[in-house]
């Protein structure tokens, strides 16, 4: 009420008693009768909000009460409760502060009168476009922005740029992504303003989660941009199986690597296999041949997005036993997923070899007996014939060499085997008399491959 | 010719074939398995007893180390809790209970095959590692009849005799121990040292008895057989899983 009384106590002023200035940033600039001044126009990309400050100061000795009135489609103003009374002679913080907001709706011109008491200002706006959205990278060129053909569970990247071509800034108030599969904006956050022929660079994510066709949009302001991609069935590059020797012999441990040539552009699990083939009628397998995490012919490996090298049982490699069995061993991998190239296949061949002689010892413990025992395997499962040299303690021969052929004994030990061929023979020679004088004994091994010796065992 | 007539080996040898095995392993799983095959070409039979904490074999006898005692082919006989230390010499073995602080002499195939040492191992003057409360019983051993212990000491790791004498010295940054008949295999930092020689494997922590030719290696989950016949050193890793 008092406020009011006041108002109508207040002689209405004099146009002139009032200033309208334009504020930007810290500068104010005097406005006439069109703002902008004569000759410019007031661009607002289309769906955005544009606000322009403006400042009335009453340069009169007496209080003024000030209306202000806004008349124009598109524009609006925000201002302190009206009227409003402005001191004689307002300072800065005591002037009227008026902010004028243009959303233009359509490509076209447009105009207002702001009136403030007997002031008039023509306000004159245009629509103009939105900032251009392109892409730069990582997908199509062309709306709808097509991210191609992507594994499931991968993903790509589409880098886009946002440039603002108006001739004044614009501000844009979001920047969303929408649609199953794409996330984002990554590096920008909105709201923004650009400047004139500013541009922000921003990207987004295209993960399909299965071999479908997806869509998409992104929303910059009310401008809306369609995306697309398709998921396709995961493809793993063929592994590579890498082996610590070129070849291998029986009784030896190897060592078996897997990597991802390029890097796996998904997860992937398998298993890597061996199996074996003997050369040998003799057996039908060899089940020393196996791996040694789990002592199996086949172990599970899994490669991770990214990963050069796949994981053995868990581990960065896998060895593996050549067992004692001539023959093949074939390493090959499988998988659900599906291979981008040939599945690897690896064979090594086990050449057949003389005897390997583990272990040797010689008794004469045992009253009346000569013992020999010779620990070994014998890969091609045709031993039996020994021959045995006897030397004395000071290492003469001793007569000539004894052969002695137990091919049957070693048939039928190795019949219906397939634990390889390891073996352990005790040979007895019966002794008439006194062994005291009895000190070693070389003894020659033959088999398909060749001969073995065990070089000279001493009597104990 | 003097050698002729002093005897005669008889031509018609035989022969005896059987499938070789290199000792007895204690799996991830408290089983103990025979190990059959001869080195780098092993594979396990069943296991035989489980419920294991340490197992040991010379080449006639084994003894697994179970909560509830010590099993042999004999039987089970009771024991302290906790796992054990076992060091073989013949028929006989020496067993070190660590969290009882026992030592004990094992008769194999008695009646009554525990025997316990009281107040302390070694006869004049009295020791046992209990006499230092610093001590920490790595390896058991046996020298010329005699038990030997690896201890680590904050001077060091020290072989120290029945009497309480010191007999040796090992690396101080050695872990696990191992006392092997003339010496002693011990866990450097980046693999076993071993007559001599040093053989490349990383995190060893700890040795088991699988034969008098084996030993068997535990490093990094992963259990490795270790052949310690001089000159014949070798280390190989055993199957895992249930072979």
């Amino acid at each position: 009420m008092k406020a009011w009384l006041l108002c109508a106590l207040l002689p209405l002023a004099a146009d002139a008693q009032l200033v309208i200035h334009a504020v930007t940033g810290n500068t104010e600039t005097v406005v006439g009768s069109t703002y902008p001044p004569s000759g410019q126009m007031w661009q607002v990309a289309l769906n955005t909000t544009s606000s322009v400050q403006f400042r009335i100061y009453n340069t009169s000795t007496t209080p003024v009460a000030v209306t202000v009135v806004l008349s124009g489609v598109g524009f609006t103003f925000t201002s302190p409760l009206l009227p409003y009374t402005l001191p004689p002679n307002s300072t800065v913080t005591q002037a009227l502060n008026v902010t004028v907001s243009f959303t233009p709706t359509m490509v076209a011109s447009f105009n207002a009168n702001l009136q403030i008491n007997g002031l008039s200002v023509i306000l004159l706006g245009s629509g103009v476009t939105a900032p251009t959205l392109t892409s730069a990278s990582g997908c199509s060129s062309t709306v709808p922005f097509n991210f191609g053909t992507v594994p499931t569970g991968g993903s790509t990247t589409c880098t886009f740029s946002l440039q603002n071509l108006n001739p004044q800034p614009v501000t844009v108030a979001s920047v969303v992504v929408n649609g199953l599969g794409f996330t984002g904006p990554y590096g920008i956050t909105a709201p923004l303003t650009l400047q004139p022929q500013e541009a922000v660079s921003f990207a987004v994510n295209f993960t399909p989660p299965g071999a479908l066709s997806y869509s998409g949009t992104i929303a910059v302001g009310t401008q809306s941009y369609a995306v697309s991609g398709t998921g396709q069935t995961a493809l793993l590059p063929a592994p590579a199986l890498q082996f610590n020797a070129a070849s291998y012999a029986s009784g030896q441990q190897g060592v078996l690597t897997m990597t991802i040539p390029g890097g796996s552009p998904i997860a992937a699990t398998g298993f890597v296999n061996l199996a074996f083939a003997p050369s040998t009628a003799v057996v039908k397998d060899d089940s020393e041949i196996a791996f040694l995490a789990n002592g199996a012919r086949s172990i599970p490996f899994s490669v991770g997005p990214g990963a050069t090298t796949a994981l053995l049982s868990g581990q960065n490699s896998a060895a593996f036993q050549t067992g004692t069995t001539e023959g093949a061993m074939t390493f090959t991998i499988t998988t659900a997923t599906s291979l981008t190239g040939t599945s690897p296949v690896k064979v090594f061949t086990i050449g057949g070899t003389p005897v390997i002689v583990d272990s040797t010892s010689a008794s004469k413990e045992r009253a009346g007996f000569l013992d020999i025992v010779i620990t070994g395997a014998d890969n091609t499962y045709s031993a039996g014939m020994m021959s045995f040299s006897f030397f004395d303690a000071s290492g003469n021969a001793i007569a000539s060499p004894i052969s002695s052929d137990f091919t049957s004994t070693f048939k039928s030990y190795y019949g219906g085997a397939s634990a390889g061929s390891a073996f352990e023979v005790t040979v007895s020679f019966p002794v008439v008399g006194s062994v005291a004088n009895i000190g070693s004994v070389k003894v020659a091994l033959t088999n398909a491959a060749g001969v073995a010796n065990t070089g000279s065992l001493t009597f104990q | 010719m003097k050698i002729l007539i002093a005897f005669a080996i008889c031509v018609s040898a035989w022969a005896q074939v059987e499938r070789p095995r290199i000792g007895k392993m204690l799996d991830a799983n408290g089983g103990v398995r025979t190990v059959y095959g001869i080195a780098s070409s092993v594979t396990l039979g069943e296991a035989e007893t489980t419920g294991v904490l340490s197992s040991g074999c010379s080449n006639t006898f084994c003894l697994a180390k179970t909560d509830a005692g010590i099993v042999s082919a004999s039987g089970i006989a009771s024991a302290p809790a906790g796992p054990a230390l076992f060091a073989f010499d013949g028929g006989n073995a020496w067993v070190w209970f660590p969290e009882s602080r026992q030592l004990a002499q094992w008769s194999n195939g008695a009646q009554n095959p525990l025997h316990y040492c009281r107040g302390s191992i070694g006869t004049p003057p009295p020791w046992s590692p209990d006499s230092d409360g610093g001590d920490e019983v790595l390896s058991v051993g046996v020298n010329s009849g005699s038990v030997q212990f690896a201890v680590r000491r904050l001077t060091g790791v020290w072989i120290v005799n029945q009497d309480g004498s010191v007999a040796g010295a090992l690396p101080r940054a050695a872990g696990a121990v191992m006392l092997i008949p003339g010496g002693a295999v011990y866990a450097t930092r980046t693999g076993i040292a071993i007559h001599n020689l040093e053989i490349p494997l990383d995190g060893v922590t700890a040795f088991s008895w699988m034969s008098g030719s084996y030993l068997e290696v535990r490093a990094g989950g992963v259990n490795y057989a270790l052949r310690i016949d001089l000159g014949r050193e070798t280390l190989f890793q055993l199957p895992g899983g249930g072979q």
